[in-house]
């Protein structure tokens, strides 16, 4: 059944245990895990650990990279190779791009489905014209008292030991070889965690400037939905940092999948709302405010929860199978 | 009358004022007049076109806004991976090593960034003349806002917005207000930007060459907001917001 939307957002509590996908760095041999101060819904503060926004886009890139060249999605010269610079590291297109930023910015989206849906600042040439991402996320947060955060002890096994040895390693530590027996502290957190995130489907392919679209419905339809497969991607395989030792364990997911089909932006509750106390409040305050919303008019906003994350997955493979981007102006 | 709308903070909440750096941006505690109207000037174009957008603009400019800030807010101070535009791109031999290590032109470096957590709800308010053009629309553009400030700093409109003759009681602050009116002593002094009375939507438009020139098309307005500083280390400041006087 088709199914239009122009934006849909995801609200979500999500259980993670032993993970350390993002560091804020390292003193010595000890590494620092991202920590943030927030007031809880108790109104006191607390210090909890967090992943942040743009650790949460790259995961969602990497996914949607991934899918695109299977897909045959058309990308440029610097997305082919995963480059952050993205179209800016396309000669052949920077050579040849339009003298407007309006021409520009339809040539961008034709050539590549990465900078039409991740965003990019093109400024070669003396420009500054920027492609807003198409999706938004907010900083991944600990509930408070939910979550516990400790410095592990590893050590670096040196096999060779003794006064020989010794001497071995000191030689090589001028030259910076690093071949000693090293010891070193790593952060793990396991919690329950807060995840926002927003996409703006109608502006798939959308060109900001001209105010119309650059590409044709098909493409749109094929981006969106490698875009939303990502998007899904993204909570199934959490990527970020020292995955190869500690791949967190995710061990529950519940929220709610909002969608509008009108300029109304699709309603987004923090997670965080109603703390350890009241589990259900984010999600009720959000059923609340799409009967506000909506009214006794018709049925714009539509919001459906899940709670495992084999229903997550069941609501956005049928979102994905059956949603048709909308645009936003008339 | 005053069309006032009720907001629940989504996630964290950043604005770096106008004199920041790219490597050193400190938050405002609270949007900007300026940063308002820009987001209700985006609404407008996505809802309604371009056409309406220029044709609006000027009522939007000179829009009165009151905010009522959340109860509670801590400013989160940590450092962030971005990429900067390399610094010597003239430099053939520079920007050919930049090429091959796929750094060119943004190359990765760390820069000190501020977020806010929020702890309640806020409320914006904005005054219109009864045969305003914007009092027809206002409404709509207001439920159609979901972030302010960086993007993904969401907020969450709790219902449609609310007319009433008089601004309503509670801690509002008027945010464009000509000349300084009273101000609680323990309250925070910032500079907030709002829309010069000359500013067209030429310059408003982010993908036109015309230049806004500080002072004259954006104006900086010394508001005192009702926030004192309760706690703070070198990771966080906590502040509250004061009691209405």
């Amino acid at each position: 059944m088709a199914n239009t939307a122009v934006s849909l957002s995801i609200a979500a509590r999500m259980t993670l245990n032993m993970h350390s996908l993002n560091n804020e760095g390292g003193e010595g041999n000890q590494i620092q895990t991202r920590m943030v101060d927030i007031v809880g819904d108790d109104g006191l503060l607390h210090t909890v650990n967090a992943i942040s926004g743009d650790m949460l886009k790259h995961v969602l890139m990497e996914h949607f990279y991934r899918r695109a060249r299977e897909e045959g999605l058309s990308l440029c010269a610097g997305c082919q190779q995963f480059d952050a610079n993205r179209i800016n590291a396309d000669s052949d297109f920077i050579k040849g791009a339009g003298d407007t930023g309006a021409a520009l910015i339809d040539g961008l989206l034709q050539r590549c489905a990465m900078d039409d849906v991740g965003g990019i600042l093109v400024t070669e040439g003396g420009r500054s014209v920027p492609r807003k991402s198409v999706c938004e996320f907010g900083w991944v947060v600990a509930l408070p008292e939910r979550v516990r955060t400790d410095s592990y002890f590893h050590v670096k096994y040196a096999l060779e030991r003794g006064p020989g040895a010794a001497r071995k390693e000191e030689s090589n530590e001028h030259k910076g070889a690093n071949l000693g027996q090293s010891i070193f502290h790593r952060p793990a957190s396991s919690g329950v965690y807060a995840v926002v995130c927003h996409v703006e489907l109608s502006r798939v392919g959308y060109n900001d400037i001209a105010q119309r679209y650059a590409i044709s419905a098909e493409e749109r339809q094929r981006r969106t939905r490698v875009l939303l497969e990502s998007l899904l991607y993204s909570f199934l395989e959490f990527n970020g940092a020292m995955r190869s030792t500690q791949l967190p364990h995710l061990l529950a997911l519940e929220g709610f999948i909002s969608t509008s089909d009108t300029a109304t932006p699709a309603p987004l509750v923090s997670p965080l709302l109603g703390g350890s106390d009241e589990p259900q409040a984010y999600r009720e305050q959000a059923e609340a405010i799409v009967r506000a919303l909506n009214g006794t008019g018709p049925q714009h906003v539509r919001l459906q929860t899940f709670d495992t994350l084999a229903e997550f997955s069941q609501q956005m493979r049928s979102l994905i199978d059956s949603i048709t981007p909308e645009a936003a102006s008339a | 009358m005053w069309i006032v709308a009720h907001y629940l903070p989504v996630s964290f909440f950043s604005l770096r004022p106008a004199s920041a750096t790219s490597s050193g941006g400190q938050t405002l505690l609270v949007p900007t007049p300026f940063a308002i109207k820009m987001a209700l000037l985006s609404t407008l174009i996505r809802t309604r076109g371009l056409a309406e957008g220029e044709r609006l603009f000027p009522a939007l400019r000179d829009l009165p806004i009151a905010l009522e800030p959340p109860e509670q807010a801590v400013v989160i101070k940590g450092f962030s991976k971005i990429r900067r535009e390399l610094k010597d791109k003239s430099n053939p031999e520079k920007a050919a090593r930049a090429r091959l290590e796929k750094e060119y032109p943004f190359q990765p470096t760390i820069a000190y960034r501020e977020y806010i957590s929020y702890y309640g709800s806020l409320r914006l308010a904005c005054e219109v003349a009864e045969g305003s053009p914007l009092a027809a629309v206002l409404p709509e553009l207001l439920v159609g806002l979901n972030y302010l400030g960086k993007r993904g700093g969401f907020i969450q409109i709790l219902q449609p917005p609310a007319q009433s003759a008089e601004l309503p009681a509670g801690s509002f602050l008027l945010l464009t207000a000509s000349r300084q009116e009273a101000f609680p002593m323990q309250g925070t002094l910032q500079v907030l930007d709002d829309c010069g009375p000359k500013l067209t939507f030429a310059q408003a438009n982010i993908y036109t060459n015309e230049r806004i020139v500080l002072n004259r098309d954006r104006v900086l307005r010394h508001v005192v907001l009702p926030y004192q500083r309760w706690r703070s280390s070198h990771s966080y400041s906590w502040y509250r917001r004061l009691p209405p006087p």
